[in-house]
């Protein structure tokens, strides 16, 4: 252990003064979560409508991995966007290895909304309010939101990474789409190319295929 | 909005009248006559669909292939296609269903050129079902050429025709067919799905051990006033709102005090009730899951015990599992209650997946080219 703190940690405190508020916000917010949802859902009628008002959280879930996500990749690269690169410029490393010391520290970051998720639904999974007869999955449920928050900061991060020929060449390529799409049609072909791309990324194993399905932290 | 739209049907009324008023009466009976030509032709022609349709009915295949314990009427061009699935589904019935299976030989399987193809040469699928005394095919199902399909075709035949051999006692209680697949945990285990999410006291009080409900709940004792026994107030009052539209006409007063609360009046509303429209406290599917535990536990000839045993469903069942009915049920419940219960939440697939993308796009971003 040296006084001396190493290139990736400088880093991390950096990307943690830039995200701590946020951060501590989503992290009470998932916290949170799972107990509003257990209070929602005592005093359902039976344990089907118990499921079901438990399982009307899933979206909240999902958006509050994707908000980890965004704002986490965001603000890992709004300094140097601001400061035109200037400091990972002035530093003695190439600009992959930059962008990987700043990707993990983001990774590592989220880590602490993931915690105080895990700490709320295991308070409601020890809880008596659950019915006996049902079971709770908070490691599940967790590990979901895990995976979803890591989609959503990789795709955000590459993104924020990215030039803005790039963005163009993206937003060129959807365009493109769209129009060999009405191309297609007019030829009386039935490929429908906004579906396929949908269930490329929607539909498993897509891109956003972890946000979609059951989040249930409460099942039979 | 509103003027518009009866301007608009004022216009078309107009137009229609005078329409009408331009046509001439030597037209009209000349397109009576067109009508009344093509009514008949259409009569003549559907006159001749169903006398093709029921020629095809009573023109069962010739070809008779015997393998096990089925017997098949074939066309020619599916004889081998026949043999090889029979003989696949027959040991298949004859390990579910013991000598039970013996019964298909008065069900004979017909396997048949389908009567409609998308093209003429198509021979791709077939028509299979059942034959009936009158030579009709009983549950046609169009199904692929290939063995795989229509074995699984003629199971879902063979469950249905020797389920119908139950008596009718025993069929009315099962109120499903038996299935001819391999009893397996993870089978059993989707019973505790079905058994918790029933919307009945009784299955309540099974599913957290009380064995007592558990024979109500599977309908194996007489119960009195079952809507007293198996329901709790809440699930009784859910009842009276499904049947509202009957009872809000012949008991008007006694709905309305109910709906205003007066326990007396729902009660008396829920006496009232003929015992056939009580429904059951759990599905089907909890008591063929029932069913299928005993025949599990019982080994070789169960399913025979339980066709064959004289007595109530209970007595069946009993003799199925070999062991006492209060036996049976508590080793179910247990069973139910204890199996491993997984996650929908979460697999491995999405996790796989996730990480995969989660690479690509942390990839994407060092190669960026922003500051070089």
């Amino acid at each position: 252990m040296t006084g001396k703190p190493t290139r990736w940690r400088a880093l991390f405190e950096t990307q943690w003064k830039w995200t701590r508020s946020v951060l501590l916000l989503i992290s009470l917010t998932t916290f949170a979560i799972p107990l509003l949802s257990l209070r929602s859902s005592v005093g359902a009628r039976d344990e089907s409508l118990f499921i079901s008002s438990m399982q009307t959280w899933a979206v909240a879930y999902a958006f509050a991995a994707a908000g980890v996500g965004l704002l986490t990749a965001m603000l890992a690269w709004a300094y140097d966007h601001r400061l035109r690169h200037v400091y990972a410029l002035s530093l003695p490393i190439e600009r992959w290895r930059y962008a990987l010391m700043r990707f993990t520290a983001g990774i590592t970051l989220i880590a602490l909304p993931i915690a105080t998720l895990l700490v709320g639904a295991e308070i409601v999974a020890h809880s008596a309010l659950v019915p006996k007869t049902l079971h709770s999955y908070p490691i599940a449920l967790t590990l979901r939101f895990t995976f979803a928050a890591l989609v959503a900061y990789s795709v955000f991060f590459a993104i924020s990474s990215a030039t803005a020929r790039t963005a163009g060449y993206i937003l060129a390529a959807i365009g493109l789409m769209f129009a060999l799409n009405i191309v297609l049609r007019a030829a009386g072909s039935r490929i429908d190319l906004p579906g396929y791309l949908t269930d490329l990324f929607l539909a498993a194993p897509g891109l956003l295929a972890v946000f979609g399905g059951r989040w249930m932290l409460v099942d039979v | 909005m509103c003027e518009r739209r009866s301007w608009r049907a004022g216009a078309a009324c107009l137009v229609a009248t005078f329409a009408a008023q331009t046509a001439l009466a030597q037209s009209t009976v000349e397109y009576a006559k067109r009508v009344d030509s093509l009514t008949a032709v259409w009569r003549v022609a559907v006159a001749a669909q169903v006398r093709a349709d029921s020629e095809r009915v009573r023109r069962l295949p010739l070809d008779t292939i015997r393998e096990g314990n089925l017997i098949v009427l074939s066309d020619s061009a599916y004889a081998t296609l026949a043999k090889a699935t029979a003989a696949i589904v027959s040991s298949e019935l004859e390990r579910s269903y013991g000598s039970w299976a013996a019964r298909m030989r008065t069900h004979i399987l017909v396997v048949r050129r389908p009567a409609r193809r998308w093209v003429v040469d198509d021979s791709s699928t077939v028509e299979s079902g059942v034959a009936s005394a009158d030579g009709r095919v009983l549950m046609p199902s169009s199904t692929f050429a290939s063995t795989e399909a229509l074995s699984a075709a003629w199971r879902r035949q063979a469950e249905v025709a020797l389920s119908s051999d139950l008596t009718p006692a025993l069929r009315e209680w099962l109120g499903v067919a038996t299935r001819s697949d391999p009893v397996t945990a993870r089978t059993l285990a989707a019973g505790r799905v079905d058994l918790v999410l029933s919307r009945s006291r009784a299955a309540h009080d099974c599913a957290l051990g009380t064995i007592a409900s558990c024979s109500r709940a599977l309908d194996l004792v007489a119960v009195n006033e079952p809507a007293f026994t198996l329901f709790d107030e809440r699930e009784r009052r859910d009842l009276i709102q499904w049947y509202s539209f009957v009872l809000r006409l012949r008991e008007p007063s006694k709905y309305a005090r109910c709906t205003a609360g007066q326990q007396a009046a729902c009660d008396s509303l829920i006496r009232s009730m003929p015992a056939d429209v009580i429904p059951r406290p759990v599905s089907p599917a909890v008591r063929l899951n029932f069913v299928r535990y005993a025949l599990l536990i019982g080994g070789e000839g169960a399913f025979d015990r339980l066709a064959n045993t004289e007595g109530t469903v209970a007595d069946r069942v009993a003799a199925a599992a070999r062991m006492p009915i209060d036996s049976a049920v508590t080793r179910w419940q247990a069973n139910l209650m204890s199996s491993a219960s997984s996650s929908t939440t979460m697999d491995a697939a999405t996790a796989v997946s996730s990480l995969f993308w989660a690479c690509l796009c942390g990839a994407l971003a060092l190669r960026s080219s922003r500051w070089r």
